[in-house]
């Protein structure tokens, strides 16, 4: 993975929610080490939609400083677009639940 | 704590001296860079890092950097208010966000100050286009109102995402208050059944480009 402030901000904003309960996958440029990347595109999987919106809460200040393409989705809209599959998202942080 | 102007354009820089339309850049102010082409002109970038763009914010620093050609706003969800826009094209000057940066590289313009984002233009001159549509506001980078004649004003949110979630639709509400239509810019871009019911729930429709021009005509 490459060693980016942007990425590092990223993860301790991750660790900082200590959310165990939803899990982070990365996706396009960054992760697919392409030479040049224009943002960091998150995938962030939880189970209800009140989660979701705390997800973007959280994720607020490290949002404003960054290229962040933060894409929040409840479980069952992960199911039903099989993103995880068709992006071939990275898992950053799994779920514990 | 904001990290200081000067690391946010060192990193901005280093992403456009990557991509390959550009030969290289050098950070000239704490809050500008200039960008080397092959060919063509160089020019110079002025970079924010701020959750809303106004003139405010804009006005004083592309004073004190008259030769600024393209304005990028670092954060992804990043707004652009209506007066930030008319402070970034009082002065000359094209903006957007990275991917837009590297979009005006990669359009190989002389002058990159006449860059303008392909979403915005294609659905500009759609609205000039429409027969049922008088004139149009840009409130925002990302909303419209659409007047018609005769008909009830719009208020439109381009959104250009590929899953189209209902997180995204009550962040938009948040961000833009009370709105008509979600226009669903990207041609590919599909909404979850989520969203949809989301969208229901505030009386809001979920347009396809092709959907929404034949809204304009009803009622």
């Amino acid at each position: 993975m490459r060693d980016d402030p942007a990425y590092r901000a990223i993860l301790a904003a991750i660790q900082a929610g200590g959310q165990s309960h939803i899990a982070w996958y990365g996706f396009g440029s960054f992760f697919t080490e392409n030479a040049s990347f224009s943002d960091i595109d998150l995938l962030a999987v939880c189970a209800t939609v009140e989660q979701a919106s705390s997800i973007r809460t959280e994720m607020a200040t490290v949002c404003d400083n960054w290229p962040v393409h933060l894409l929040i989705m409840t479980e069952s809209e992960a199911t039903e677009t099989n993103f995880i599959q068709s992006q071939q998202c990275i898992p950053i942080l799994k779920s514990e639940s | 704590m904001p990290r200081p102007p000067q690391e946010t354009t060192a990193w901005v820089a280093g992403r456009i001296a990557e991509a390959t339309d550009a030969t290289g850049t050098k950070v000239t102010s704490p809050f500008t860079f200039r960008v080397n082409r092959k060919g063509l002109p160089s020019f110079e970038v002025l970079v924010l890092s701020v959750a809303k763009v106004t003139d405010e914010v804009l006005d004083p620093l592309l004073t004190d950097a008259p030769s600024t050609s393209f304005v990028v706003n670092v954060p992804k969800n990043g707004i652009w208010t209506e007066s930030g826009i008319a402070a970034a094209r009082s002065h000359d000057c094209a903006f957007g966000g990275i991917g837009e940066l590297m979009s005006a590289l990669h359009q190989k313009l002389d002058d990159v100050s006449a860059f303008v984002k392909k979403e915005n233009a294609f659905v500009e001159r759609g609205l000039d286009q429409h027969d049922n549509v008088s004139h149009f506001d840009q409130e925002y980078d990302r909303v419209y109102t659409v007047h018609r004649p005769g008909m009830k004003s719009l208020r439109v949110v381009l959104l250009n995402e590929y899953e189209l979630t209902a997180e995204h639709v009550r962040t938009a509400r948040t961000n833009y208050g009370s709105f008509d239509i979600v226009l669903m810019t990207n041609p590919n871009g599909t909404a979850t059944k989520d969203a949809l019911d989301t969208a229901k729930a505030m009386q809001i429709s979920i347009l396809s480009w092709r959907r929404f021009l034949g809204r304009l005509g009803s009622r």
